[in-house]
């Protein structure tokens, strides 16, 4: 069995994209896809309910689940997430915390913790601290600053709380197993660029179509060759809310589904799992996306819709794996375990 | 249905727990490498069975949760009512370990009590409510001060008040250092090292005698009144051997005598302990 099916036809790039010039000498990266999922509900029975999404997601080879993030989500992502853990053998694990929630050797041992219970599946989807001038809040009706200026100081706030974490998986405490877990932004909004430029490994991005897409690619890779960072080291996954409860458009001639805003600053999809497949296909294609995260909007249809039908279809057309080849989140990913990590170095001995 | 022999309504249920090692936690170093490849983990991956592949296996040896898992896998064939994960010193962060336990297991209890290493009580005790929540009511550990906002009772009500001896706080069990003494209205477990007691080397509980003097010893100060039963502490050397060996040799013959369930009857710890379910306090 290959270890990866790479794409039939070579992976055409964008113009601008720098990765067409991309270190000579390093081996020629091939462009997979990536798939991953938001798991969240709010389930009567949460143990099992996220289990079995999770084993859903696992069956299709996606790269990893999210939880968390969402108002009314699940509170306790990273409990619940080691929870799930156990109860699935490839797929990745990667809540929602906030970047300010306690001290960060507290969100750094949590985090070695879920990977260490996950042999090496864990990650971190980073949310910036609230915005607490917004609504009014203790200050008065008028937040006093604007809305940039207020997102740019919370992102500078949870930047060094990263910083700090990832110092922590470095030094400070009990090593996990992948080095550092995976750690993701939601880059969409420039004041969350400079944080995924300089420590993210997956940036999401909440764009309507691959222009925007390849806009926020094109300036997240600018900045993180800024930072001196391999711009091939930061996969960027276009996040969609998913609604695959109605029916195929994509057999009508000219007939395209396009995702809309969904009023919540997200992007909704609504089509049936094979105009998904389609859509996924063209902006990977274009070099716009590396992946994506997808929001099932009723879980258990949506996700179910998904991987049985969109990722099976991805799957049949060789753009999306079919089973997990590597077992930490990482080797999904494509992504180096850092240097010193456990699963890097073998019998490398740990003070 | 009760006990194996039916010694009549006389025989005081003993209650068992297991205090697992503190491991070197995630990354750890070269000793507890050796140790898992001699001893816990090497026999032991995450998930078990047959659809685990390759990859597991080859890693198992330097990654040691499936150690937990194993450990926490067979107090549960010994009906124990609970395993209690240390809090102190380095390693991984314990109400995370004990969440991935909910997930190998079905009905053990699961506990962590706040030690003197500045794990916050009240940290603690919210961790340990989440885990009551997702575990449907196994959780144990510090006594929750207030309860948090949209707190709503799960199928026990509240995690177990659970704490060591000498604090002040409000407990349903006190976990005693060695010897402890019982009191009303809390039940004693006191603590029992396998090495410090002699039964460090592997196979000491193989000889028929050993156990059975071994399940004597454990059963008087139970039946006696002086105690509530046990927090094992198997030696970490022997890897999860001296579990095995105490529940296969030493909890039969404590069933026999009664003094040990021979299947669990509820699924909560509350249950298991025979501990009533809280009344409110508004």
């Amino acid at each position: 069995m290959p270890a990866e099916t790479p794409s039939p036809v070579p992976p055409p790039l964008s113009a601008d994209s720098p990765s067409a010039a991309s270190a000579p000498g390093s081996y020629r990266r091939t462009r997979t896809l990536h798939l991953a999922a938001a798991i969240d509900g709010q389930p009567k029975e949460p143990a099992g309910y996220y289990v079995e999404l999770a084993r859903l997601a696992e069956r299709g080879a996606l790269d990893f689940v999210t939880l968390g993030g969402r108002a009314g989500a699940e509170p306790d992502a990273l409990a619940v997430l080691a929870r799930v853990a156990p109860a699935t053998d490839r797929i990745g694990v990667v809540p929602v915390l906030t970047a300010a929630s306690g001290p960060p050797a507290e969100l750094a041992l949590g985090l070695a913790t879920l990977d260490w219970v996950s042999q090496g599946r864990a990650g971190w989807a980073v949310a910036a601290p609230e915005d607490e001038e917004a609504g009014g809040g203790a200050l008065g009706a008028a937040a006093l600053r604007p809305a940039d200026e207020r997102a740019e100081a919370r992102w500078r706030a949870a930047d060094d709380v990263v910083a700090a974490v990832a110092l922590g998986w470095d030094g400070g405490g009990p090593r996990p197993p992948q080095g550092r877990p995976v750690i993701a932004v939601d880059a969409t909004g420039p004041a969350a660029r400079a944080t995924a430029a300089r420590h993210a490994d997956i940036a999401f991005v909440r764009a309507a179509d691959q222009e925007q897409a390849d806009r926020i690619r094109t300036e997240l890779r600018r900045l993180t060759a800024q930072v001196g960072r391999d711009p091939d080291r930061l996969l960027v996954f276009g996040e969609l809310s998913i609604d695959l409860g109605g029916g195929e458009l994509g057999p009508e001639p000219g007939a395209e589904t396009v995702p809309v805003a969904d009023g919540t600053g997200g992007v909704r999809f609504s089509g049936g799992p094979v105009d998904l497949a389609e859509l996924m296909a063209r902006w990977h294609r274009s070099g716009a996306v590396d992946g994506f995260h997808v929001r099932p909007v009723e879980p258990r249809r949506d996700l179910e819709r998904f991987v049985n039908g969109t990722a099976a279809l991805l799957q049949h057309r060789g753009l999306f794996r079919s089973f997990h080849p590597g077992a930490t989140l990482r080797e999904h990913l494509g992504l180096r375990h850092p240097a010193g990590s456990r699963l890097a170095v073998t019998g490398g001995a740990v003070s | 249905v009760t006990g194996a022999v039916g010694e009549g309504g006389g025989v005081r249920q003993m209650h068992l727990a297991v205090q697992l090692p503190r491991y070197p936690g995630p990354g750890g170093g070269a000793g507890d490498r050796a140790g898992a490849r001699e001893g816990i983990g090497a026999r032991e991956r995450i998930g078990g069975g047959a659809r685990t592949g390759g990859a597991r296996e080859r890693r198992s040896s330097a990654l040691d949760f499936g150690g937990y898992a194993r450990l926490a896998r067979t107090a549960e064939r010994g009906l124990f009512d609970f395993l209690l994960l240390p809090t102190g010193g380095p390693g991984p962060e314990p109400v995370t370990v004990l969440n991935a336990l909910a997930g190998v297991t079905e009905r053990l209890g699961l506990v962590a009590t706040a030690g003197p290493d500045g794990y916050e009580p009240d940290r603690l005790a919210r961790g340990i409510a989440a885990l009551d929540r997702l575990s449907a009511g196994r959780a144990g550990g510090p006594a929750v001060a207030v309860p948090t906002p949209g707190w709503e009772p799960g199928p026990q009500g509240a995690p177990v008040a659970i704490r060591e001896e000498g604090g002040a706080a409000p407990a349903e069990v006190v976990l005693a250092a060695a010897r402890g003494l019982a009191r009303p209205g809390v039940k004693v477990l006191a603590r029992f090292d396998f090495t410090r007691e002699g039964f460090a080397d592997r196979g000491d509980l193989a000889e028929a005698d050993s156990a059975l003097a071994l399940a004597v010893r454990l059963d008087a100060p139970v039946q006696s009144g002086a105690l509530d039963g046990y927090v094992l502490l198997p030696d970490p050397a022997a890897g999860g051997r001296g579990l095995d060996d105490f529940v296969e040799r030493v909890v039969p013959l404590l069933q026999q005598r009664g003094s040990l369930r021979t299947a669990y009857r509820g699924f909560t710890l509350r249950e298991h302990l025979g501990l009533p379910f809280p009344v409110g306090k508004g």
